[in-house]
């Protein structure tokens, strides 16, 4: 397992270059192409993108259930670009934790929640399996419902058990896929405020994928995938007015991509003209400027 | 239509798995129930073979009789019986003739004391005319008819016996009449005395030897003189034509089928040629029980293999609407009518049965292909042809159609009741429906054990049913229920069981441990299943293997028991003659050892009397042990222990507990026997009294097959010799090196035990019986192996997102492996151990008190024996069969990238 040579201890996650490709019908499928992203310790990303836009594949990739094609991932210090099986798994059970949208994702159906939570820790082979996820399921609220097995939870219950289970190995980051897209809105908001309660206890790191671009509410930043690459990113104002302001996203060849509303400003053609001054870059329709 | 149709193929693609899996198990379950019926087609062949030997509407030249019945089965009248006599002498029948028999007769003899009388089963028997007798019996005095009243002939015998000689006259009484009622008394006077000419002659219907306690009279004497004023019916009566046999249509039978009465009114065809026309209700009778007994044995046969079918197909079934249940609920939380779905579904789930069916059609025409051109599958050696399965082929035809529809509706039931819930709801009353269900099956659990047990205890305690055949459909459904109790049992106790299992496994290092631990703990339904097939599978495998060998064993030990030894030698010497040396057989090559004895019938007493015959088997201690067939079975102490209380003293006997019963005799005690000594000055046997202290009292012994037979007695053949005047005729038993078919050169009077068994393995009727056997053992074997890979296919799916999971928590590949692996061996090791141990004490249970005739040697009660060679191939089959789908289903599982199983997850 190799560490980046520029490893900076508070980053924990540093992809760059990202290239995935998939065979599909005989044919081969983008999902991610020189996406770049980083995120520092104790951050709460949330990705957000239409269908197909590659944000489950980047999750896969971030959890190394996945490898890339092409590039280089490294996650809490490690490298999971040609991460062997045997460091892939060692990586799952110690250095992240999951929670997904279908709670037959998250959960061993034949095991008690409480079996559940200390799976992973068994799993690490951390010690007080049991004990530490008595805890857990105390943070999550689900102290009393120990011996249920999932069948006999609520889909809300469920994603409660799933938290803990993602926490259970004291990871450095939770990824979580649609975490409450099954879930009715009260319930949401249930699971967004303990997602971000867990943060402030623990100070772990997490990465929500969504399609919602409501979870801006929920977390530090939020970064949007259009066609395999970051193209912009959210970020909640700081003066208390719940206003948030989008950042395109501009990659190490100058390369960047505009917003959905942007091309109807730009008109028809495609291009525009770009003028630096000072700071700022400023693009033009090409046809007003020959005009 | 068309968006119908391509909605319709959608949804087949999506769920391709299940309505693979589906297809393959519903048509598997076709076939196997359309198959029945070429089975029956084909194994049982040598059934009806030995069946339509015995057809008595067959022509065939023989010597016959029939009762004189009505189509009520009235016996006729003594009115009705003197026109039927008339009319077959009018028809010309120069040998024809009527036989009255009335055997409640008792006879009071001047001679004999009233206050002690003997009773005798005597009674008139008469026949047309005395004169029709001439060339069977020789006769010694008056025609009956000569002399006023009643005049009777008495055999020679009974004259021998009694002292009666012509001229003596008898009372005979009613037997509901006391001895002393001179109302109900009949005066005889015996007129002479019979006996038989040439015993082998066919037109003696019984052996003669049994008529010599019967009085001889004619039909005249008997229905003028013995009339019906007493009793208007007659005991029963039948009369007799002799032909060579020719000339029998099936339209002639019918014909006279459908007359009025059973006789044949159209005498003026009845000559010296022609045969029996008609046979007896009772032959009939026979005929269609035999039927039916083979048509309940075939569908006794079909049992185990529906209910191993049907716990696959609920299998399915449930499976498949666990499935569209979650599909309906979220149709339903969108507003899609239950009503839309559920066309839907009954769409695509008539699709899969219409696959199903097709497939099980072909199956079954495959099958009945091989089990036709390949008899040798069935062990059968016999002209079956299996075209009786395409000449009715609306019966499978409609059972495919029955069996498709009932899954059709099970399918819908299933999915109705859900379908009112959302998703939400449903998942909220999940528990409480899961709890409902246990419950339920806690409850018909039980009562397939009960049941079990119950049928069981009655089947073998109850004195009513002693023996149970090949046609109770109990015989081997009551293996397959228990199989299927034990296993209901296992699958109920499996979570308490296994807690200290599953403990002891959480304790080894490693989490696939923990999980097969916690698995095994908490998810008995994953296995319920698997668990039911295999152990229903190898119990029944068991017990079929082990009654098969326990037929197999009784043929053998019966035959052994019959002869004697491997071989016997019945030497009968013309006066004078001298027995052949015994080293003409102990010099033969393969013989292990040869013992000689006599064997005569004897009568029990100082005076011989009729009610009291013995069967007396002289042999010699010393050597009887080392050339006879001994069972454990046959008596508590070894042969070696009665022999040696036999050699002990001259005048020491074995006898058999019918005997001891009898005549009230214990070990110690002295009794007088008489054995026949040759003959007096006019023919008649001069009885030879003598003594015997009993020695030891046996249960069975060699050529003495049982309380069916007169009581026995066993003295030493040498102290029985001293008796006798003159050489005897004697029996040589011989024991082989090997069983083998050895000829001595004795022609008829030689027995090869081993001749004999192989000509009845040979017997159609026998063949037939193992081939339903065999078609059932491999039925369900095959059944089973099927059901459980298509578990295994079932089941993939659930496994490959589990798998998903365990792999994202880190769990690497070789402990997934593990953790799958050790599911289908618990699964294979636990459900063999438990089936073969309930298979082999099913089969000791059932087995020890089984008596079937397949001999014609009659019913002896088994020995059961347990084939522990076929159990343990079939346990090997189903571990082999375990190893394969371990080795296919693991390495798929490894090889699946856990965000490959985990999208699986997804659409669930």
């Amino acid at each position: 397992m190799n560490h980046p040579r520029d490893a900076d201890d508070d980053v924990v996650v540093d992809c760059d270059q990202l290239l995935k490709v998939y065979p599909l019908d005989g044919q081969d499928v983008i999902a991610l192409q020189g996406l770049r992203l980083t995120i520092r310790r104790g951050e709460r990303v949330g990705i957000i993108g239409a269908s197909g836009s590659g944000k489950s594949t980047l999750l896969n990739i971030l959890g190394a259930l996945d490898e890339p094609t092409a590039g280089r991932v490294s996650v809490a210090g490690v490298d999971l670009t040609n991460a062997r099986p045997a460091d892939r798994n060692r990586f799952r059970r110690s250095t992240v934790g999951f929670v997904w949208q279908q709670g037959s994702r998250n959960l061993v159906h034949h095991l008690s929640a409480l079996d559940n939570v200390a799976l992973p820790r068994r799993a690490a082979r951390l010690d007080d399996p049991e004990g530490r996820a008595r805890d857990l399921l105390d943070l999550v609220g689900l102290a009393d419902r120990g011996s249920h097995r999932p069948a006999e939870l609520s889909g809300g219950e469920q994603q409660r058990v799933a938290i803990a289970v993602a926490l259970a190995n004291e990871p450095a980051l939770v990824l979580a896929d649609e975490p409450t897209g099954e879930l009715d809105s009260a319930t949401s908001l249930e699971i967004y405020e303990l997602l971000r309660r867990v943060t402030a206890t623990t100070g772990l790191t997490q990465v929500i994928v969504s399609h919602d671009r409501e979870l801006a509410r929920h977390v530090d930043r939020v970064v949007t995938v259009r066609e395999g690459r970051i193209s912009a990113e959210h970020r909640s104002l700081d003066d208390q007015s719940g206003g948030i302001e989008e950042f395109l996203a501009v990659d190490r060849f100058g390369q960047l991509q505009l917003g959905e509303q942007h091309p109807d400003v730009l008109g028809t053609d495609g291009l525009v003209t770009a003028t630096v001054d000072g700071d700022e870059i400023r693009l033009r329709r090409a046809d007003r400027e020959r005009r | 239509m068309i968006g119908a149709l391509v909605r319709l193929a959608a949804r087949l693609r999506a769920h391709l798995l299940a309505a693979v899996a589906l297809v393959l198990g519903l048509g598997v379950f076709f076939a196997v129930v359309a198959v029945v019926p070429v089975y029956t087609a084909v194994a049982s062949q040598g059934v009806l073979d030995d069946i339509a030997a015995d057809d008595p509407t067959a022509p065939r030249p023989q010597f016959s009789w029939f009762w004189v019945a009505d189509r009520d089965e009235r016996p006729v009248r003594w009115d009705e019986l003197a026109a039927v006599d008339d009319e077959l002498r009018g028809g010309g029948a120069d040998r024809l003739g009527v036989e009255v028999v009335r055997t409640d007769l008792r006879l009071r003899s001047r001679r004999f004391d009233v206050a002690q009388p003997v009773i005798a089963p005597l009674g008139p028997r008469s026949i047309s005319a005395i004169a029709e007798l001439g060339d069977l019996v020789r006769i010694d005095g008056a025609d009956p008819g000569a002399v006023d009243g009643v005049g009777v002939l008495i055999s020679a015998s009974l004259a021998d016996e009694t002292g009666l000689a012509p001229g003596d006259r008898l009372s005979l009484v009613d037997p509901a009449a006391a001895l002393d009622d001179e109302q109900r008394t009949l005066t005889a006077t015996i007129t002479g005395t019979w006996v038989p000419i040439d015993t082998d002659d066919p037109r003696w219907i019984v052996d003669p030897g049994n008529l010599v306690d019967e009085l001889l009279t004619d039909v005249s004497t008997l229905i003028g003189e013995i009339d019906g004023d007493r009793s208007p019916v007659i005991a029963g009566a039948q009369w007799y034509v002799v032909g060579s046999g020719a000339g029998i249509t099936p339209d002639r039978v019918d014909d006279i089928r459908s007359g009025q009465r059973m006789v044949d009114r159209r005498l003026d065809a009845i000559g010296t040629d022609v045969e029996l026309l008609l046979a007896p209700d009772d032959l009939l009778d026979e005929f269609q029980r035999r039927s039916d007994e083979l048509r309940a044995a075939l569908a006794a046969s079909a049992v185990p293999g529906a209910m191993i079918v049907a716990i696959f197909v609920l299998l399915a079934v449930s499976y498949h609407a666990r499935q569209r249940q979650t599909e309906l609920a979220i149709g339903r939380s969108r507003g899609i009518p239950v009503a839309h779905s559920l066309g839907s579904i009954a769409a695509e789930m008539a699709v899969i049965l219409g696959v199903a069916a097709l497939l099980g059609a072909v199956l079954s025409f495959v099958l009945a292909q091989l089990m036709v051109r390949t008899r040798a599958f069935l062990d059968l050696d016999t002209g079956a042809s299996g075209a009786g399965f395409w000449q009715f082929p609306h019966v499978p035809v409609a059972l495919l159609v029955a069996c498709a529809v009932g899954v059709l509706v099970a399918q819908l039931a299933l999915l109705v009741g859900p379908a009112r819930r959302t998703i939400v709801e449903r998942r909220s009353r999940r528990g409480r429906l899961g709890a409902a269900v246990r419950s339920t099956a806690s409850g018909w659990d039980l009562a397939v054990v009960g049941v079990v047990v119950a049928v069981g205890l009655q089947r073998t305690r109850s004195d009513a049913l002693p023996v149970t055949g090949l046609d109770d459909p109990w015989l081997i459904g009551l293996p397959a229920a228990a199989g299927l109790a034990v296993g209901l049992l296992v699958v109920r106790a499996l979570p308490v069981v296994i807690r200290g299992a599953a403990a002891g496994l959480a304790l080894l290092p490693g989490t696939a441990w923990f999980l097969a631990a916690r698995r095994l703990r908490h998810a008995p339904e994953l296995h319920r299943g698997p668990l039911l097939l295999v152990i229903m599978s190898t119990a029944l495998a068991a017990f079929l293997a082990s009654l098969s060998l326990t037929l197999e064993r009784q043929l053998i030990d019966e035959t052994h028991l019959a002869t004697g030894a491997d071989h016997a030698i019945v030497e009968i010497l013309l006066p004078g003659a001298a027995p052949t040396p015994i080293e003409a057989f102990t010099e033969q090559p393969g013989v292990a050892a040869v013992t000689r004895g006599i064997e005569l019938d004897g009568r029990f007493g100082e005076r011989v009397s009729a009610a009291q015959p013995l069967e007396v088997i002289g042999i010699d201690p010393e050597t009887f042990a080392t050339a006879s067939h001994w069972q454990r079975d046959f008596d508590e102490r070894t042969l070696n222990e009665l022999m040696a209380s036999l050699g002990a003293g001259p005048e020491h006997v074995l006898v058999s507990r019918s005997a001891a019963e009898r005549f009230d005799l214990g070990v110690g005690d002295r009794f007088r026997y008489a054995v026949p000594g040759g003959t007096d000055g006019i023919g008649a046997t001069a009885w030879l009294g003598t003594n015997g202290t009993v020695a030891a009292i046996v249960d069975r012994f060699p050529r003495w097959t049982g309380d069916d037979k007169a009581p026995l007695v066993v003295p030493r053949a040498d102290f029985l010799a001293a008796q006798l005047p003159e050489e005897n005729d004697s029996t040589t038993l011989v024991r082989l090196d090997e069983p083998a078919v050895v000829d001595f050169g004795t022609g008829p009077f030689e027995t090869s035990a081993q001749a004999i068994i192989e000509r009845e393995q040979l017997r159609p009727g026998r063949q037939g019986v193992f081939g339903i056997l065999t078609a059932t053992f491999v039925a369900t074997t095959v059944v089973a192996l099927l059901a459980l890979v298509l578990q295994s296919l079932f089941s993939y799916r659930e496994r490959a997102i589990e798998t998903g999971v365990l792999r994202a928590l880190g769990l690497g590949r070789r402990g997934v492996g593990v953790f799958v692996a050790f599911d289908f061996v618990v699964i294979g090791v636990l459900g063999i151990a438990v089936g073969t141990v309930t298979g082999v004490g099913i089969a000791r249970w059932l087995l020890g008190d089984l008596a079937i005739a397949l001999t014609s040697g009659g019913e002896l009660a088994g020995t059961a024996r347990v084939d522990w060679a076929v159990t343990g191939a079939v346990a090997a089959v189903f571990l082999a069969a375990i190893a394969v789908l371990v080795a296919v289903v693991v390495p798929l599982l490894r090889r699946l990238r856990p965000f490959q199983a985990l999208k699986l997850g997804e659409s669930v």
